[in-house]
Formats: C-alpha cells, sequence, structure tokens
C-alpha cells in the first residue's frame, strides 16, 4: 500500500477552550469563498424522557424559526446569502450554518441572538410543528429512513436515543411553550457545546466563533435515564408496510466506537461489504454512483454511542434477500478464516472512499466536531487513514466475528405486498 | 518503465513525501493557486491548487458532437468516451478501474457539443489516475473488451434515461429549439439499438478525432502538486488545434407539444444570451435561482408546501451560443404547474422590489459559491466554461468576473433581460403510456 497517511495535511487546529469550556476547533482554508460553522451540543434523542417523544427536533425547529430582524431565523440566513440546517442524533443535535465569507460575521451574529433568546411562542411553535410533521411525512415515503428508524428503536435499548428523530404528529401536538423552555434550558448549555469551523475561518474574528456556545447558558445537559421497554419478541427481523414502491432490505449490526482499536478495521469492513453488495446486486455502469443513488450500501455510524453499521439494499435491483445473504456468506468467511494476500487494495478503497464521501465544508465540519468530541486531537483525516493503514488481516477477522454474527433485519414492503414477503436468510 | 514499476516508483515517491511532511515547516493551510496554458502536446490546462484539499479532481473536456462529426451516429461520444474509460492497455489498467480500484469517483458526461471524462480521487493517487486518463484519451486506444464494457454501459444510461424526466424533456425541448446540428439530437440516445449499431472501428475513429491532445482543456482541483505536469502524457508537439465551438442552428419558432413517455412532465424552454454576453447570461442564471432552483427557488417553493406532486428545477444552461433556460416539472402534477411557471416568468419582466431582490441576489451569489466548495465540482465548472469558450467565467475562477457580473445585476436590468428573452418558450408535455404525440 501507498503511504497514504504522507500526503494528508494536518490542518485541524483546537483553538481554545473559550467560552466556559466549550471547545472551537478549526480547518482553516484560506482559499475558500464560504465559512460553514457546526455547533454540536448533546441535546439529542437521549435527552429526551418517554413522554417527550420529539421534543428534541420541536426546540431545534424553533429555534431555526425564531425571529430575528423581523422574520425567521431561517429565512434571515438564506436572504443575506447562507443557509442553516439542524440535525437531531441519538446523542446530539447539530446545526450547520455556512455563508459567504464576507457577510458571515453578520450570519453568526444572527444565530448567535437566535440561541441566545429563542422562541418558543405559540406562533413559532406552531411553525416548528408544521415543518416537522412534513419532515415526518417525507420519511414515511423513504424506505431506508423507515428501516433505520425500526432499527435505532430496537437498538438503544439503554436510552431513548432511538426515538424517531423528528417525533409523532400526536406527540408533537401536546408540546407548549413550557416544555420547549425546560428541554432548552437543560440541555443547551455552553460546558457541552463543540463549535467546529471550516473554510475561510479567518474571515471574521475568533471570538464570533466561540460566541455561539458563549450565548447558552453555563453548565452542562444532565443525562436523562430511561429503560426502554423490551420489543415484545425475540425475533431480530422487523417489517413494516409504507407507500413505497419495492421491497427494501436494512440490516444493523452493533460496531466498534471511533476511539476502539478495532476502527479502522470496521471502516474496512464496511467499505468492503459496500462494494460487495453492489458487486452481487450488480449495480450498473462505469460511473460511480453518489450515495444517494446507489440502490445498495453500508455505512458506518462511528459517530454515535454506541456505533452501529447499517446495510441497505433496494429491491428495485432485485430480490433484496438473495443479494444479503451472500453478503452474510462474505461477511461469515471474513470472521471464520483470515485473509491471505495484501489487503493494499482494500485498504485503498476505504480510505479512497471515506475521503470521497466527505469533501464538502458541511461534513468537514461535521467530523471535526464529532473527533473533538471524541477527545482526539488533530486531524481527524490523518486518524482515519492511519487506523485503515494499521488494520491486519487478523484485526478484520476477528472485528468481523466480533461484531458482524447477529444482525436486526427491517423490511420495509409495499402496502400492495401481501403475498411473497421475502424471508430473510 | 513497466506500470508496475511506476507504481513502485510513486510509492517511494510518497515515502520520500512522508519524510517531508515530518519537518516541522509547512505551509499556512488553505493556500490556494491558479494556473493556466497550454501543454506542449495542446491540451489547454487549468489547475486550481488547494492545500486544504485531501482530494484531487482531474478533467478532460473535448469539444466532440454527440451524434459524430456526420450527426447521423447518435450516441457515439457516449460510447466512445466509455470505451476509452473501460480500455486496458500500454497504460495498464484502465481508468476505469484506477479509479475505482482506490475508492475514487468516476464521472462521465456527455452534452450535445462536448464530452467529459473524470475522476476524483484521494490526492495520493492522483498522478497514478492523471498518467491513466492522459493515457487513455489523448492516444486512445480503444480494445474490443473495452467497447463491450462501452456497450453494456450506454445500454444501461439508455434504460435510466428512459425514467429520466429531465432527461427526457430536455431531450424533446432541445429537438424542438434547434432545428439542425448537434443539439437537435439526444446526446445519451434512450434506444439501446442505437448503439449497437456503431462500429467498434467507428468508435476508434471517433475517439481518435475527439479526444485528441489539442482538441482537450485538462482541469486539475484540490490537492495538486507543484510537480503535476510530469504525469501527464503529453505528446511533445501538437497535432493542429482545439475544435471550435460546436453551436447549432435555431428552429425560430416556439412550439407546444405533448408526447408520450415513461414518466410524466412537464418542459418550458427558452433560447438565451450567448455565453460572451456574461452579465445577461448571469442575469439569467439568476432567474433560474430565484424561481426554479429545485431547494430555494419560490416556485419549487411553492409546489412543495402545497403538497403538489410535482418537482420543479430549471436552470439556465450555458451554452456557446445560444443559451437555454431550461425548467422541468416532474410528478404526477406536473400539468397543473404550467400557468404557474408561464405566470412567473411573466412577472419577472417587471422589476421586483428592491429589498426582495437584494436578498434574492445574495442568496443567488451563495448557492453558486456553495456549488463549487469541493474539488470535483470546482473542476466541473472549469472544464465546462473553458469547453463552452469563457474559461474566465467560470465561477471561482480567480478572475472573479462571474462574481462581478452577478454583483452589477439590478432589478430593471434582469426585467430587461426576461423581456428579451423570455417570450416564446417551447413547452413539452410528457403524457405517459400511450397518449397521442403531436
Amino acid at each position: 500500500m501507498k503511504s497514504i497517511v504522507a500526503l494528508v495535511v494536518a490542518a485541524l487546529l483546537l483553538t481554545s477552550g473559550v467560552s466556559r469550556a466549550a471547545a472551537v476547533v478549526e480547518q482553516p482554508d484560506a482559499s475558500s469563498e464560504l465559512v460553514g460553522t457546526e455547533l454540536l451540543l448533546p441535546a439529542g434523542l437521549d435527552r429526551q424522557t418517554p413522554r417527550q417523544n420529539g421534543l428534541a427536533a420541536l426546540v431545534a425547529e424553533a429555534i431555526l424559526q425564531t425571529p430575528v430582524d423581523g422574520r425567521p431565523l431561517r429565512d434571515a440566513i438564506d436572504a443575506g446569502g447562507g443557509s442553516i440546517e439542524y440535525t437531531v442524533e441519538p446523542r446530539d443535535v447539530r446545526f450547520y450554518l455556512e455563508g459567504v465569507t464576507g457577510s458571515y460575521a453578520g450570519q453568526i451574529d444572527l444565530f448567535r441572538r437566535a440561541l441566545a433568546k429563542p422562541d418558543f411562542g405559540d406562533a413559532t411553535l406552531a411553525s416548528a410543528r408544521a415543518a416537522l410533521n412534513a419532515r415526518i411525512d417525507e420519511d414515511q415515503h423513504v424506505a431506508l429512513n423507515v428501516g433505520i428508524q425500526m432499527l435505532n428503536r430496537a437498538f438503544y435499548a439503554d436510552s431513548n436515543a432511538g426515538m424517531p428523530p423528528n417525533g409523532l404528529p400526536e406527540t408533537l401536538a401536546t408540546f407548549g411553550s413550557a416544555d420547549a423552555q425546560q428541554f432548552f434550558s437543560a440541555h443547551y448549555r455552553a460546558n457541552d457545546a463543540i463549535v467546529s469551523v471550516v473554510g475561510n475561518a479567518a474571515a471574521i474574528p475568533n471570538d464570533r466563533y466561540a460566541s455561539l456556545a458563549a450565548a447558552l447558558p453555563a453548565g452542562s445537559s444532565p443525562p436523562v435515564t430511561a429503560q426502554t421497554a423490551a420489543l415484545p419478541s425475540t425475533s431480530h427481523q422487523l417489517i413494516a408496510h409504507r407507500d413505497v414502491p419495492v421491497p427494501w432490505l436494512v440490516a444493523q449490526y452493533p460496531a466498534p466506537d471511533l476511539r476502539s482499536e478495532d476502527f479502522g478495521a470496521m471502516l474496512v469492513l464496511t467499505a468492503f461489504i459496500q462494494r460487495t453488495l453492489a458487486d452481487v446486486s450488480g449495480v450498473p455502469g462505469l460511473a460511480t454512483q453518489s450515495p444517494a443513488q446507489r440502490g445498495v450500501g453500508a455505512f458506518y455510524n462511528f459517530d454515535t454511542r454506541p456505533a452501529n453499521v447499517v446495510f441497505y439494499i433496494d429491491g428495485g435491483l432485485g430480490d433484496p434477500t438473495r443479494t444479503f445473504a451472500t453478503a452474510l456468506t462474505v461477511v461469515n468467511v471474513l470472521g471464520h478464516a483470515k485473509l491471505s494476500g495484501d489487503l493494499g487494495e482494500m485498504k485503498s478503497f476505504a480510505a479512497g472512499r471515506f475521503l470521497e464521501d466527505t469533501a464538502s465544508l458541511g461534513d468537514r465540519a461535521w467530523l471535526g466536531a464529532v473527533f473533538a468530541q471524541s477527545r482526539i486531537s488533530g486531524d481527524y483525516r490523518t486518524h482515519v487513514v492511519r487506523a485503515i493503514q494499521g488494520t491486519t488481516s487478523a484485526d478484520l477477522q476477528r472485528v468481523a466475528a466480533r461484531y458482524l454474527g447477529a444482525p436486526t433485519i427491517a423490511l420495509v414492503l409495499p402496502r400492495v405486498q401481501q403475498a411473497g414477503t421475502p424471508t430473510v436468510p | 518503465m513497466t506500470a508496475r514499476a511506476a507504481r513502485i516508483l510513486a510509492a517511494i515517491c510518497s515515502c520520500v513525501s512522508l519524510l517531508a511532511f515530518a519537518a516541522p515547516a509547512s505551509a499556512a493551510p488553505g493556500s490556494a493557486y491558479q494556473q493556466s496554458g497550454t501543454l506542449p502536446g495542446g491540451a489547454v490546462y487549468v489547475v486550481r491548487g488547494d492545500e486544504s484539499s485531501a482530494t484531487a479532481a482531474v478533467e478532460l473536456w473535448f469539444r466532440a458532437p454527440a451524434p459524430g462529426y456526420d450527426l447521423a451516429t447518435p450516441g457515439i461520444a457516449r460510447l466512445a468516451i466509455a470505451a476509452a474509460a473501460a480500455s486496458s492497455g500500454d497504460h495498464g489498467p484502465s481508468l476505469s478501474e484506477a479509479v475505482t480500484r482506490d475508492g475514487g469517483t468516476l464521472s462521465i458526461s456527455v452534452y450535445a457539443d462536448i464530452a467529459m471524462i473524470g475522476a476524483s480521487v484521494p490526492s495520493w493517487d492522483l498522478a497514478n489516475v492523471l498518467r491513466t486518463i492522459t493515457a487513455s484519451y489523448f492516444t486512445p486506444s480503444i480494445s474490443e473488451a473495452g467497447y463491450k464494457v462501452g456497450l453494456r454501459d450506454c445500454a444501461i444510461a439508455a434504460a435510466e434515461s428512459q425514467y429520466d424526466s429531465v432527461r427526457t424533456l430536455q431531450d424533446a425541448l432541445f429537438a424542438r429549439l434547434f432545428s439542425a446540428g448537434a443539439a437537435h439530437y439526444p446526446p445519451v440516445p434512450s434506444s439501446t439499438q442505437d448503439y449497437s449499431k456503431i462500429s467498434i472501428d467507428a468508435v476508434r475513429a471517433f475517439a481518435a478525432r475527439a479526444f485528441r491532445e489539442s482538441n482537450a482543456v485538462l482541469v486539475l482541483a484540490g490537492a495538486v502538486p507543484d510537480a503535476w505536469q510530469s504525469s501527464v502524457r503529453s505528446a511533445a508537439a501538437a497535432r493542429g488545434g482545439a475544435d471550435a465551438p460546436i453551436d447549432s442552428t435555431l428552429s425560430g419558432r416556439g412550439a407546444d407539444v405533448t408526447q408520450s413517455a415513461n414518466v410524466s412532465g412537464l418542459g418550458f424552454a427558452w433560447t438565451g444570451p450567448p455565453i460572451s454576453d456574461t452579465r445577461a447570461a448571469t442575469a439569467l442564471d439568476f432567474v433560474a435561482d430565484y424561481l426554479f432552483d429545485p431547494d430555494h427557488g419560490t416556485l419549487a417553493a411553492a409546489a412543495r408546501k402545497g403538497g403538489a406532486d410535482a418537482f420543479v428545477t430549471g436552470q439556465f444552461i450555458t451554452l456557446h451560443n445560444p443559451g437555454v433556460l431550461l425548467v422541468t416539472v416532474g410528478g404526477s402534477g406536473a400539468a397543473a404547474q404550467r400557468a404557474k411557471i408561464a405566470d412567473a416568468v411573466t412577472a419577472m419582466a417587471t422589476p421586483i422590489d428592491g429589498r426582495t431582490f437584494d436578498a434574492a441576489r445574495k442568496a443567488f451569489e451563495y448557492h453558486i459559491l456553495s456549488q463549487i466548495q469541493t474539488p470535483l465540482s470546482r473542476a466541473d465548472n472549469f472544464g465546462w466554461y473553458a469547453a463552452e469558450g469563457n474559461a474566465a467565467y467560470a465561477p471561482g475562477d480567480g478572475s472573479g468576473e462571474y462574481l462581478r457580473a452577478a454583483e452589477s445585476l439590478d432589478p430593471g436590468y434582469v426585467a430587461q433581460i426576461v423581456r428579451q428573452y423570455l417570450q416564446h418558450p417551447a413547452i413539452v408535455e410528457l403524457s405517459p403510456h400511450g397518449a397521442s404525440a403531436s
């Protein structure tokens, strides 16, 4: 294998522990016309109690709809030449603000003001609720999202992290201003915040980034203790019917976290399975398809705790269970026999796919925050590539045997399909 | 030197650079540079190096008529560019194999007047892929195996295009807008028979003419080392010059037709200014963004908000002469968008208020810049604009010409351009499954 570490430029700087205990990490790129900032807070699904299903998303959406200068934050950012979005994760909520260097200071300030004084009034919450209901409806038509949400519900048994990311319309309808304010006050805390900046960061003074965390009250978010009821079945197969054109199979396995010695091997295995699934299902064409275009694939959620790996197969390419059966066979072989020969090609492929799939500013800001959260210093790209490069055949065998033994499988079937339900091998 | 020896040498070079990186001195993160010029073999190059990037994109753009130089061989450009990507040879493995083996991204795009092959790869793989892509195209040797892989790839592309409403509408609209020339024909025919009729000899002859080095624009972006030229397989001297941009003949009339297809859809197209009229072209980019951007455009947003099964998208296609504003609507509710599109365009003929315009222009400039944030997307821009005849106008070019044009826009000028160009559209409605075509 070529010395791939050598050509990855170490550029991520941990600049300070400013703003009380918040961390600001930067990946400066003076040549970029844009700046992107990710604000990561432990205010995700696991901070919800069982009665608060959807409250994390409602609070995040309400922040983006908080009026600043006479219009909702999201619209104000858009009108100023930028974009802002959020994602509710099992453990975290993350906001991403991107804009043009010349006007970025103003954009940051708009976001800071909304964070400092979010509007949880009835009108804003009504708009936020409507936006979330639309998202929920869209999700129900995306088979992969349906499958992942089913799997997460079963996967996170020790907390509420497996709740649906946007809640349910019936639960959202019950939340009022006091609920949102209480959740915000408890879990949007400065000491937990990680601010990750990428792009032409020097376009504005460094303390502006830290001001996002400083806008929040001091302290840390307290964990919410919860024990979800076990699913009333020992089956590892979940089935749902939705308005989707073809059946999908989605499988989930536990996986090592970022700091594990098994991290690199799991990256290699995930990339290998992705390629194997594509080969088996006959994903056509010379040109490389984007993740959204691929009907099959695998991704490694190393940013959550516990981490997991997801395989997915779109039935539009043929019976998904056949493809999955072949993948299972390959995984079993990997777990029971040490690969002979050079792993260089597998490792090059894994490193290449990681870098290719994470080239946007948004991806880079997100990864900067994720690695900082795990207290891994230096350039995350160097860390990833080194982890891949250090993987041996024995590592692959050990990791395949340890993690890829017993998947939980979700089948998402078209509503009209009454007979001939695929049988999972 | 054998290919294997070359790879070993590349690995040794990488080890040397590992030692170099261990030294404490390093450049400030984010240094970038832009170069342009002509290689000894005649290819024009544009390089935008960026030290902060971990990947590099390399693309070759050629001016070549998609239906062949005789305009009678639909699909030949698509087949030739795919076959060359799949052919191994003296240079070693095929480009397709070289890129995918190391986890890279291979791109193929064929338009009426230009063809592109590109790759995005981790930085350590750039030298190898740059050698392979220039060897594969500047001196193409299309193998039997590569030809067969290319045929299969085109057959797949043909099948996919039948269910792609944007592709289907664009082909139908261009056939109405242009009465003759390459743009009259679909660049990727939807019939597999079109490809199977093309012989390997015809493909080889086309490749030899279209992909000659002097007809190429080579674009590099991202993690590009200073010594990139040493990896290019360039001829010692140029054979001839580049072809001129390929223009087609306008039909000179609008159209409003319904044709059967596998998908529902509605499309509008208007001819616009040439790429040389940068201010007018940018004004139509602005109109497309403001009204029809699928994520932000006012019409697209209204369709979403109204719950319509209608996916609206639009763009001004900056061709050499003329450009085309293309608006398409997919989904079962497409037909219901007809009046809304017409009304929205008509409304733009009157200047919009200053506050709304300022916000829309800022948003537009951001959307443009956000579309060139990766090496691959930046290379796509540089290559397209160079091939269409105005390299400096590419968004992200160091000259800043595009952003200057954007900043020069005002409500009155945009309205004037709308009145000048957006009067008589070609309109095509797709009727699925057996509706009669007119």
